[in-house]
C-alpha cells in the first residue's frame, strides 16, 4: 500500500526532525545559560581586578573617598603626605584613624595600603561606638563580601573588650592591641605578604 | 537455502517466509552467477527501503513486512514469527539492531552538541564579560553603622550656652561671664565662656563650646572645701541645669551630684557624662558615648 508507506516515511522523518529541534533548543538554552554564567564570573573577576595597586590596597576604594566620608561624619582630617589622619573627639574619647597610602606603586597617592584606628580614653560606655568605628575600617576590603565582613566583625567584637589578638582574613592581617599607658585600643590592618 | 522467487524476506534479509514459518537464508556460493560478491541475498524490498521513495515490490507478501513497519510482524499478518524472538509469536530479529545503533549515534551526537553548547557559551560569556567590564577603581565608601561616632554626638544634648551662663549663673545668681576664643585640647572646642560669682573668685564654671547651642563641656570648680554646702549646691545645681530639658533625668542627676560631690565618681545620665573629682574639687559634664 504505497499510501501507508508514504505516511510512515513522513512520520518517521517528522519524528527525527522533532528530536533535532528539541536538541537544538536545549543546546541553545545551555549556550545562553553558560554564557550568562561565564559573563557573571568574568565580570566579577574583572571588577575585583586590583592590578592598579599591585594587590596591596583596599580594592576599588580611593583614599580620598574614605577621607570625604569621614569628614561627612564630622571627623577632622589632615593630609600628611604618606598618611591621611582623621580624628573626632567626643567628650574625653578620641577616635583617631591613620590611612596609609600604598607606598611602592606609582599611583600610591590614590589607595589605602594600611589602616591604624585608635580609640583613646575609651569609657565603659564606649564599647558599642568603638566596635562600629573599628568595624567600618576593618571591613573596607571586604565590603562586597558580607560573610567575610561578618567574620571580621565577630573577631573584633570578641577582642575589643579583651587584651588583643592577631588574625588573618583573606590576605589581610588584623592586630588589636590595648595600650594601658595611653589608655587606648588600636586596630592595625594591612596586607599580609 | 534461498527463498523461491516471490516469498518475502525479513528486513535484514536473514530469513524468508515460506508461508508457514520463517526459514533462514543460506549463503550462496561465492562467485555464483547472477549475484557475485553477495553472501546473503537482499530481501525483495531492500532496494526500495533505503531511499524510502520507491514503492515496495508488488504482492502482499513482499509489502507486508515493510509497509507497516513493526506492525507488519504481528500475528495477524504472520501467526508464526521468525526465529529468535523468544515469544510464542516470534518477530523478526533484524529491525532492532540498526535502530539501536542509530539511537546510540543520536545520543552521542546529542551529548556532543550539548557539551559544545556549554563550552562555547561559557567561553563567549566570559569573553564578553572581560571585554565589557572595567575594574572598579573608584567605588563609593560603604555606609556607616548606626553607632559610628559622628559630629552630632560631640555636643551635650539640648544644652545651650545661654541655658548655663545666662539663665542659671547670670540671671539667677548674678555671676559674671567672659567669652574668649581658645581651643580646648581635650574636647577640641573652639570657644570658652567662663563665669564667676561677683563677690568671690573661689568658684567658677567654664563652658567650652563651638556655638550657642553646641556645648562640648561644662566644668565647675569650687575651692571652698570638699563637703562645703556651697560646693555641693554648685554641683547639684549644675547637674540640674544640664538635664533640665528632661524633668525625670534632672532630678536623678541632681541627686547623684549631691551624693557624690565629696568623692571621685563617674556616671552617665541622658547622654551626659558627669565626673566628680576632689583635687581639685570639680565636677565636669561632657557628652557620653
Amino acid at each position: 500500500m504505497p499510501y501507508s508507506l508514504f505516511v510512515t516515511v513522513e512520520l518517521t522523518q517528522s519524528g527525527r526532525g522533532s528530536r533535532h529541534v528539541v536538541v537544538g533548543v536545549i543546546g541553545l538554552v545551555l549556550f545562553l545559560l553558560a554564557g550568562a554564567g561565564g559573563f557573571a564570573v568574568a565580570s566579577g573577576y574583572r571588577g575585583q581586578d586590583t592590578k592598579y595597586c599591585g594587590h596591596e590596597c583596599v580594592p576599588g576604594l580611593k583614599i580620598g573617598t574614605v577621607v570625604e566620608a569621614l569628614q561627612g561624619q564630622g571627623h577632622t582630617c589632615a593630609d600628611k603626605r604618606q598618611i591621611w589622619s582623621c580624628e573626632l573627639k567626643i567628650g574625653k574619647v578620641r577616635f583617631e584613624a591613620d590611612l596609609f597610602r600604598v607606598a611602592n606603586v606609582t599611583d600610591f597617592y590614590e589607595y589605602i595600603g594600611k589602616v591604624e584606628a585608635r580609640i583613646v580614653n575609651p569609657d565603659s560606655t564606649t564599647a558599642a561606638a568603638g566596635l562600629d568605628y573599628m568595624s567600618w575600617f576593618a571591613t573596607l576590603p571586604h565590603r562586597d563580601d558580607p560573610s567575610t565582613a561578618k567574620k571580621v566583625g565577630g573577631w573584633l567584637a570578641e577582642q575589643i573588650t579583651g587584651d588583643g589578638d592577631v588574625t588573618y582574613v583573606l590576605d589581610w592581617e588584623y592586630t588589636l592591641e590595648r595600650e594601658q599607658n595611653t589608655r587606648s585600643v588600636e586596630l592595625t590592618m594591612k596586607r599580609r605578604y | 537455502m534461498a527463498a523461491p522467487p516471490g516469498w518475502p524476506y525479513s528486513p535484514d534479509g536473514r530469513f524468508w517466509w515460506d508461508g508457514a514459518a520463517w526459514q533462514p537464508v543460506q549463503a550462496a556460493p561465492p562467485g555464483g552467477p547472477g549475484q557475485p560478491g553477495l553472501a546473503v541475498p537482499p530481501p525483495p524490498g531492500a532496494q526500495a527501503q533505503p531511499g524510502l521513495a520507491v514503492p515496495p515490490p508488488p504482492g502482499p507478501q513482499a509489502a507486508q513486512p515493510y509497509a507497516a513497519g513493526r506492525q507488519a510482524w504481528t500475528p495477524a499478518h504472520h501467526p508464526a514469527g521468525p526465529p529468535g524472538s523468544g515469544a510464542s509469536v516470534p518477530v523478526p530479529p533484524g529491525p532492532d539492531a540498526p535502530r539501536r545503533r542509530g539511537t546510540a549515534v543520536f545520543a552521542l551526537v546529542t551529548a556532543g552538541v550539548l557539551i559544545a553548547a556549554l563550552a562555547l557559551g561559557g567561553v563567549a560569556g566570559a569573553a564578553v564579560g572581560l571585554a565589557t567590564t572595567e575594574p572598579v577603581t573608584d567605588d563609593r565608601a560603604p555606609s556607616f553603622p548606626g553607632r559610628f561616632p559622628s559630629e552630632k554626638q560631640r555636643y551635650l544634648p539640648k544644652v545651650t550656652v545661654n541655658m548655663v551662663a545666662g539663665n542659671w549663673l547670670q540671671a539667677a545668681n548674678a555671676w559674671r561671664c567672659a567669652r574668649s576664643t581658645a581651643t580646648d585640647p581635650v574636647t577640641g572646642a573652639t570657644m570658652n565662656t567662663i563665669c564667676r560669682p561677683g563677690d568671690a573668685s573661689r568658684m567658677s564654671v567654664s563652658i567650652w563650646h563651638d556655638g550657642p547651642d553646641k556645648v562640648l563641656s561644662v566644668k565647675a570648680r569650687c575651692d571652698l572645701g570638699v563637703g562645703s554646702k556651697a560646693c555641693t549646691s554648685l554641683f547639684a545645681m549644675m547637674a540640674d541645669t544640664l538635664l533640665s530639658p528632661d524633668p525625670t533625668l534632672r532630678a536623678q542627676a541632681e541627686s547623684w551630684a549631691k551624693k557624690n560631690a565629696v568623692k571621685a565618681a563617674v556616671t552617665s545620665v541622658g547622654g551626659v557624662r558627669l565626673e566628680t573629682a576632689v583635687r581639685p574639687h570639680t565636677m565636669e559634664a561632657v557628652r557620653a558615648i
